[in-house]
Formats: C-alpha cells, sequence, structure tokens
C-alpha cells in the first residue's frame, strides 16, 4: 500500500526541482554582481552597527542615523542579504545527493569558515567589554578612595572612566533600550545569516565561470517571456496588496486604541507597501538588464528604465519627507504633503511598470523583438 | 570588512611543492572531442566543477578521479603526475 506523500515533502520536492530548472546564465550568477552584493551585505552591516552606537546626545549624528537607518538602510540589507542567497541557492538549498562533492566541500568550508570567524568575533568583543567595563567596575569599587569623604572633590582616571561609559551607555540606550538592544539582537542575527553567505559567494566568484552551451534565440526569448510573465503575476499580487494595506492601515490605527495588538498590524500595513516598492525596483532592474543582455526589445527596456527610475526617486523622496518633516514639525505640512505625493508617484510608476513588463511579455511571447 | 579578508584567507593552506600536480584532464578529454558539458554529465558532476578540475582549482576525490580515468579511456596517473616527475 503506497502512502501518499506528506505535504512537506511535496513543497520540498517542489522547491528542488524549482532551483534545478532555473535558468543558468542569470545576471545574479556574474562573479561581480556576487561580489558587489557581498560588499553591500557587509558595508550595511558596518553600517548599521556603527549607527546603534550613536548617543542619542548628538542631535546632527542622530538625524543622520534617522535618514541612513530609518530611511532604507534595512531594507538594502535585506534586499542584498535575499538576493546573494538567490544567486547561491543552487549551493545554498539543494540537499547533498543533488551537488557534486566540490560544491558540498565548499558549502562546508564557507559555512564552518563562517561559523569560526564569526565565533572569535563574538568572543573578541566580550572580552573587550570585560576588560573595559569589568576593569573599571572593579578599580572603581574596590578602591578606598571611592567610599572616603574628598572634600578637594579630585576625581581619579578611573571614576572618570566608570563614569564616562556609563554615562555613554545610557546615552547609547536612550528611552528606548528595548528598541536599542533588540536592534543589535537583529543585527547579530543577521551577521550570523549573512556571513557564511558572503564567504560562499566571494569564493565562487574569485573562479571564472565556464561559458555554458548558449540557448538558441528562440529559446531565450521565451524563457524570458515566461520570466516575465512570472513575475508580472506576483508584481499584480503584489500592487493588489499594497491598495489593500492602505485602508488596512488607517483601519487598524482606529482600532489600535481599542485593541493595543492592532498595533502591530499598523506596523505591518506601513511596512509592506516599502516591502513591495524594493521588490519591485530589484524586479525591474533585472528585467532591464535581462534584455540588455540579451539585445532585445529596445524601445520597452527604454521604458521600464524610465519608470524605475522614476519610481526610485519618488519613493525616496518619502522617507527623506517624513524625516525632514519630523525635525522641522513646526512647519511639518509641506513636507507631509511631499511625502503623499511622492508615494502616490511611485504607485502610479509600477502600475505603469507592471503593464510594461506585461506587454513586454506578451511581445516577446508573440515573437515581436526589435533588437538594437 | 577586515574580517572578511581575515576569513576568506584562513580556508586556503599553502600548498607544499611535494602536493603540487600535474593535471591532463583537458588534454585528454579534448582528445576524445568531449566538452566539457558531456564530460561533467559522464562523471556525474557539474560543469563548472570540470572547470575547476582542469584549471587545477579543485583536487578531485579519489571516487571522482576514477570516475575521470574510466570516462577518459585512461588511468589516474596518466591524469594527474606530481610536478618533479616532469
Amino acid at each position: 500500500m503506497s502512502s501518499k506523500p506528506s505535504a512537506m515533502a511535496l513543497y520540498r520536492s517542489k522547491r528542488i526541482q524549482r532551483v534545478l530548472s532555473a535558468p543558468t546564465n542569470r545576471v545574479l550568477d556574474e562573479p561581480a554582481v556576487k561580489r558587489i552584493l557581498s560588499i553591500i551585505t557587509i558595508a550595511g552591516s558596518y553600517i548599521y552597527f556603527a549607527s546603534l552606537l550613536v548617543p542619542y546626545s548628538n542631535k546632527g549624528l542622530i538625524l543622520l542615523k534617522l535618514m541612513f537607518v530609518g530611511g532604507g538602510l534595512p531594507w538594502w540589507m535585506i534586499a542584498s542579504f535575499v538576493l546573494l542567497r538567490s544567486s547561491m541557492r543552487r549551493i545554498t538549498s539543494l540537499p547533498d545527493e543533488y551537488l557534486d562533492e566540490r560544491e558540498i566541500e565548499l558549502r562546508d568550508s564557507s559555512f564552518k569558515l563562517g561559523y569560526l570567524v564569526v565565533r572569535r568575533i563574538g568572543l573578541a568583543l566580550s572580552g573587550l567589554i570585560i576588560l573595559v567595563v569589568g576593569a573599571t567596575w572593579v578599580i572603581y569599587y574596590l578602591t578606598p578612595t571611592s567610599y572616603t569623604y574628598n572634600p578637594v572633590q579630585e576625581v581619579t582616571w578611573y571614576e572618570a572612566a566608570f563614569k564616562a561609559i556609563n554615562a555613554y551607555v545610557t546615552d547609547v540606550l536612550g528611552e528606548a533600550p528595548v528598541l536599542t538592544l533588540g536592534s543589535m539582537v537583529i543585527l547579530l542575527t543577521y551577521v550570523a545569516y549573512s556571513f557564511p553567505l558572503i564567504i560562499l559567494a566571494w569564493r565562487d566568484a574569485r573562479i571564472k565561470r565556464e561559458v555554458v552551451e548558449l540557448p538558441s534565440p528562440e529559446v531565450k526569448i521565451t524563457s524570458l517571456s515566461e520570466q516575465f510573465e512570472k513575475t508580472s503575476k506576483v508584481y499584480f499580487r503584489l500592487l493588489i496588496g499594497v491598495a489593500i494595506s492602505i485602508p488596512v492601515a488607517i483601519l487598524s490605527v482606529m482600532l489600535m486604541f481599542v485593541l493595543p495588538i492592532f498595533g502591530l498590524v499598523t506596523v505591518a500595513a506601513f511596512a509592506f507597501g516599502p516591502f513591495v516598492y524594493l521588490w519591485a525596483e530589484i524586479k525591474l532592474i533585472m528585467a532591464i538588464f535581462s534584455l540588455k543582455f540579451q539585445n532585445l526589445n529596445l524601445p520597452r527596456r527604454k521604458q521600464l528604465t524610465r519608470l524605475a527610475s522614476f519610481a526610485s526617486i519618488s519613493g525616496a523622496v518619502v522617507p527623506a519627507s517624513f524625516v525632514v518633516a519630523i525635525f522641522n514639525n513646526q512647519n511639518a505640512g509641506p513636507s507631509f504633503w511631499v511625502a503623499i505625493a511622492g508615494g502616490f508617484a511611485a504607485v502610479g510608476c509600477h502600475v505603469a511598470s507592471f503593464i510594461t513588463l506585461r506587454l513586454t511579455s506578451v511581445e516577446l511571447a508573440s515573437g515581436e523583438t526589435s533588437s538594437s | 570588512m577586515l574580517h572578511s579578508i581575515y576569513a576568506t584567507n584562513m580556508g586556503r593552506q599553502p600548498k607544499q611543492d611535494k602536493d603540487q600536480l600535474i593535471n591532463h584532464v583537458e588534454s585528454f578529454r579534448t582528445n576524445l572531442g568531449l566538452s566539457r558539458q558531456q564530460l561533467a554529465d559522464t562523471v556525474g558532476v557539474h560543469l563548472q566543477t570540470i572547470g575547476y578540475i582542469e584549471r587545477g582549482e579543485y583536487a578531485p576525490t579519489l571516487a571522482l578521479a576514477l570516475r575521470l580515468a574510466k570516462a577518459l579511456n585512461c588511468t589516474v596517473e596518466d591524469l594527474y603526475q606530481p610536478k618533479e616527475s616532469n
């Protein structure tokens, strides 16, 4: 009696088939792209870490921090991680029976190395904290002068160090210590997940890629058309999701005062828009490069390029305007309306981009290609 | 980026001279008129792995070396020789 495969086994099988049937020679397979994504991921982690160390009393740096981190850095970090994972998904996603010995060795050694380095960095940071904070703390509490009355009010170096460290840490935590500490934990998790992937991608990018036997032009066009059709279907669903998320966000803001749990719904609803914006930008850039590399359909490629550029500019205006509005609270009105206008412009550009992508897919499928 | 540079250098140990090999995989393959994809399919590895092997960037396990030798109608000793014996 044969047993039906479980839902998990079916999902796993479909996921494996999807990875195996993924087109080769994607933009993400280029060594330069892997290196750029690795650099963005590392740089993003460092910038994010540096932003966590900014004390709240430094207004200038806090403004920079809000613009960088609040404006979009976490999204870029997530995007670069997702793209990096996609570029290496064959090695990271497939079970051993689908990989050859070299790929298994590359994967295992990269993850092992990533673990060893992160482990040592964690140990070094812990040691530094124990040494600096612990030592000044011990010296301060064990020295007799700290308990005696000192009419001259002389401050010893270790008392000054102890107070300075405490003041700095208090300032860094600010009035939202849970947020700051939570951000540090999230950053540590991000580094733990991304660092082995960076090593894997960097090593894979070192070696010149084999030139795969190129498919015929007809096969390339059909494959591209199918790819664009799939992307535009997901694009359509996400745009519908954005349209739904706006009234959901408004409703949940009102309900938040009745049931605080709706605060989470509000956050999710407001975060969905930027997620779709970022997803769409990445997909549009990949579509433009695909058309460029295949030397296909120049008018549509130019349209997509213009739309992606307008969408990215108008989308970037939204967080920048909100930040200006927050810091200019007595005259926040114009900045607020600029943000709203930017948001609507970005949505309009993305709707136009979806239509253009769909038309491109249909034209490619029907064989209408105008090479440059 | 410092810890990343440190990391990518950590895993690569310099090979001693006595471990350096000369490999003739590419010449045997081209003599038989096989493409890298064909050889990869015959021995059951990814196309990229054949490229790595031919450029000396990856040393195959004994099992893979034996499969390569069989596919190329030669012995493992024909495919790989120590550097000083050349």
